[in-house]
């Protein structure tokens, strides 16, 4: 231990530009890591939860890309049939979010609504630390108030059993809502096509729909809701003959996809991206770590003078590693702190922004796949920090002791 | 024209005196040298290259956005590693420097050699590099600012070339 501080003290930190100059490349690399690891076990989180919500018969429709909304598209006793007809006919769930409403809360925050119904609830469900399961056989209109479920920050504003008043966007009212469930923290749900992205249910209210929420609801909300539609044990033909019964009756066009073409279509746009990205980071990391271990090799011959010395005066080789070793594994230490402080402080800024969908939960609002890559990156820095030593330590013990001493 | 040329050139070679005394780089010391401007300059050109070739993707351009906005950081950060070369020259070649002076050679040429040496190192890969660059349409301000700060690390271990 003695040894190590006079090492650490009196012989690296002497020369402060070889320690600054391997810090800042090893930070470059542990930022790099860590970022393209957390964006890598996102995407793998997200095709998680499509493997869950699509089945072999599961069909997703999404609004055809030159398909416009025009006037007769919004015509709401069009959209009532349909919801009828999908009610009498098929086994479909609905899904939408993305409307806000003010809600008063302890961080001010505006309040992200989601709505869905008991079939998507089904194939993918909230997680829930409190309460039960949504109630859908209320009935809109009435005094009785809407079960819903509200995300953990906003729970700590109303608790299980509180009620809140707020002005539904989709039924352009006052709406009463009862909080039955509590989501779990950092519960997150990635879009169907882009597996990378996240959206957390921190502040977020979970409203139940059913046939009679959806026909007092705008048109607009409606559509939304349809251009999320997921039609369940179905097959491509009926899929079809909706899509053209819903093109007849509203003049939208809608694209159906099933599990392999929602798989696709994510190769073909996103997963070549995050290839080209993975490939270009991996290149770096390999530019950077060749540029650490010429560092690492140019601080051997500075030092060597003193490395032989302390090997004369009876220093065994062993120890030398060990010493060396602490020395490269306190940098990384370092460097892995700086990555953990900017990724908290890049969780931070969506809570100064206040963005409800991107503020999370935990120490620095760090959550579990910032660790997970907090993880790979020390994994890394293990890695590297043992063999850096080595390179330190085979050409020393190559090195006879008196053409080291030498060396000035 | 080209014997006016051809004899420029042969003073310019005989004054720089760079037959007449040995450089203190070894071959070794000027291939990892080249390693380190090669490196240095191939990561500003790969995050170069990866912004124009995903410009379209707005996934590779909201992964690569750290990268791209802080490419100045990073090249003035990765020209520590040449200044780290530099320095380890300096400090090793001390005794060889003294004895060279004993049998003779002056301080300003032994200076004159390293320095000449050093920049024409560094001009061959920034040539290189921008050459590279240039090829692929892309922005070469970075490579000049890596090579105009790796300028000053050759000054400055230049004038630590003493007895």
């Amino acid at each position: 231990m003695i040894s190590t501080r006079f090492f650490i003290t009196k012989i690296f930190l002497r020369k402060p530009i070889l320690a600054i100059a391997l810090t800042a490349l090893l930070v470059m690399a542990n930022y790099i890591t860590t970022t393209t690891a957390r964006a890598i076990y996102s995407t793998i989180q997200g095709q998680q939860q499509n493997d869950r919500i699509f089945t072999k018969k599961t069909y997703l429709f999404n609004n055809a890309p030159e398909s416009n909304i025009t006037k007769e598209t919004l015509n709401n006793q069009a959209l009532n049939e349909i919801y009828e007809h999908l009610d009498r006919k098929y086994q479909h769930a609905v899904y939408t979010d993305g409307a806000i409403v003010e809600v008063p809360n302890r961080h001010n925050v505006p309040i992200p609504i989601s709505h869905m119904n008991e079939q998507y609830a089904q194939i993918n469900d909230f997680t829930l630390t409190q309460g039960k399961q949504l109630r859908y056989d209320y009935t809109t209109g009435s005094k009785q108030a809407i079960p819903v479920y509200v995300g953990a920050e906003l729970a700590k504003d109303y608790p299980l059993g509180s009620t809140l008043n707020i002005h539904d966007p989709a039924l352009q009212r006052q709406n009463k809502l009862k909080v039955v469930g509590i989501i779990e923290p950092n519960f997150a749900h990635s879009n169907l096509f882009a597996s990378d992205s996240k959206q957390y249910y921190n502040f977020a209210i979970v409203i139940p729909v059913n046939l009679s929420y959806i026909k007092q609801a705008d048109a607009a909300f409606k559509i939304n809701l349809l251009s999320n539609l997921l039609v369940l044990n179905s097959d491509r033909e009926t899929a079809v003959q909706l899509s053209e019964y819903i093109e007849q009756a509203i003049k939208l066009k809608f694209n159906i996809y099933n599990k392999q073409e929602v798989k696709d279509y994510f190769n073909q746009y996103l997963g070549s991206s995050l290839q080209f990205v993975t490939i270009i980071i991996a290149i770096l990391l390999t530019v950077i770590i060749v540029q650490a271990l010429l560092v690492s090799r140019s601080s051997l011959r500075v030092n060597i003078k003193e490395y032989t010395l302390n090997i004369l005066v009876g220093l065994s080789y062993r120890k030398i590693f060990r010493i060396i070793f602490t020395y490269y594994a306190a940098l990384s230490t370092i460097c892995m702190l700086v990555v953990t402080i900017v990724t908290a402080l890049t969780r931070q800024k969506y809570w100064s922004d206040k963005e409800p969908y991107l503020m999370t939960e935990g120490i620095g609002g760090l959550i579990l796949i910032d660790w997970l890559a907090l993880l790979t990156t020390l994994t890394l820095n293990l890695a590297l920090t043992t063999c850096i030593t080595w390179l330190t330590v085979k050409p020393l013990r190559r090195t006879p002791i008196s053409i080291g001493v030498m060396q000035t | 024209m080209t014997t006016t040329i051809l004899d420029i050139s042969r003073t310019i070679y005989q004054r720089l005196s760079i037959k007449k005394y040995k450089s203190l780089l070894r071959t070794k010391e000027r291939t990892q040298l080249i390693l380190l401007y090669m490196l240095g300059h191939s990561i500003i050109f790969i995050i170069r290259y990866a912004e124009q070739t995903g410009r379209q993707s707005e996934t590779i351009m909201r992964y690569l956005k750290p990268l791209i906005e802080n490419i100045s950081a990073i090249a003035i950060l990765i020209t520590l590693s040449t200044a780290v070369f530099y320095y380890q020259l300096t400090v090793r070649n001390k005794t060889e420097i003294s004895c060279r002076i004993y049998s003779g050679a002056t301080l300003k040429q032994i200076r004159k050699k390293y320095f000449t040496e050093c920049t024409t190192i560094l001009f061959i890969c920034l040539v290189l590099a921008i050459t590279a660059t240039l090829t692929l349409k892309l922005v070469v301000t970075e490579q000049l600012q890596y090579s105009a700060i790796s300028m000053i690390y050759i000054i400055a271990g230049t004038t630590q070339i003493r007895v």
